[in-house]
């Protein structure tokens, strides 16, 4: 065993925050780019994450290593959610259709909000459980000193 | 025999450290959905020990490991980030409080080593 595997796993933790703060923050700086008639666009995006599965419950030093290694995050896809576009009146815009209607993503932005402060919490957290990690091992290095 | 005691603080060593990696998985997961927290089995085990008082190996088939947290109330478990934090801090501080202790039990083999001379 080794303080390495902290380390992956805050880091793994961090990766997939991250991602997921990249993307609410793509889908509100998209959320007004218009879509135009062709259907060529935009559209708001999720995160799908998970671990790799799991098979029975182990008992040893390796096994503990492979079953901490299993439950890691991972990203397994940023997929596009299931919304239609938003109908906005702006007569005159070239990509208006004939009634003057353009469409815009369909961006929830308190969702996204709302996934930006989950997202930045929990990547807090990880930063938290990799400096105790820090420093235990620090203080490690100082038996018998 | 008093190498038991350092024998025992590396186990609990060994736990304390493991324990911290499950509480960092459980951190690292929690917008996750599905996962289920880790737990450190340990402290459970020491039970034996005391009823092993009289027998030779009290050490013998205990090994720190990780299982996922059980049910409650037929509730599935879900990680709760500040109590993760908590327990994140109480852990580091048992380590050092480990590390502290075996510390102080070398520093008394040294004294012996030097017949209590400086």
């Amino acid at each position: 065993m080794d303080w390495l595997t902290s380390f992956a796993i805050s880091g793994a933790g961090m990766k997939v925050e991250q991602t997921r703060f990249n993307v609410a923050a793509l889908n509100l700086a998209n959320a007004n780019a218009v879509i135009g008639r062709d259907g060529a666009g935009f559209r708001p995006l999720s995160v799908i994450t998970g671990t790799t599965n799991y098979s029975a419950p182990f008992k040893s030093y390796m096994q503990n290593e492979q079953m901490l290694a299993s439950y890691a995050p991972r990203i397994q896809g940023i997929v596009e959610q299931n919304v239609s576009p938003r109908q906005i009146s702006m007569p005159g815009h070239p990509e208006a259709d004939d009634k003057g209607f353009v469409q815009v993503p369909g961006v929830n932005s308190t969702l996204e909000m709302l996934n930006i402060i989950t997202a930045l919490r929990a990547y807090e957290g990880n930063v938290v459980a990799m400096n105790a990690a820090k420093s235990m091992a620090q203080k490690a290095l100082d038996i018998g000193s | 025999m008093p190498t038991e005691g350092m024998a025992i603080a590396r186990l609990a060593l060994d736990a304390a450290m493991l324990r911290h990696q499950a509480i960092a998985s459980n951190i690292a997961n929690v917008n996750n959905p599905g996962y289920v927290p880790l737990r450190v089995n340990f402290e459970e085990q020491l039970a034996s020990v005391a009823e092993n008082q009289r027998s030779g190996d009290k050490l013998q088939g205990i090994t720190p490991f990780i299982e996922q947290e059980s049910k409650s109330n037929g509730l599935t478990p879900q990680v709760a980030l500040d109590m993760e934090i908590v327990k994140l801090n109480m852990n580091t501080l048992h380590y050092q409080a480990l590390l502290r202790a075996i510390s102080r039990y070398t520093s008394i083999e040294g004294i012996a080593i030097t017949e209590g001379r400086r």
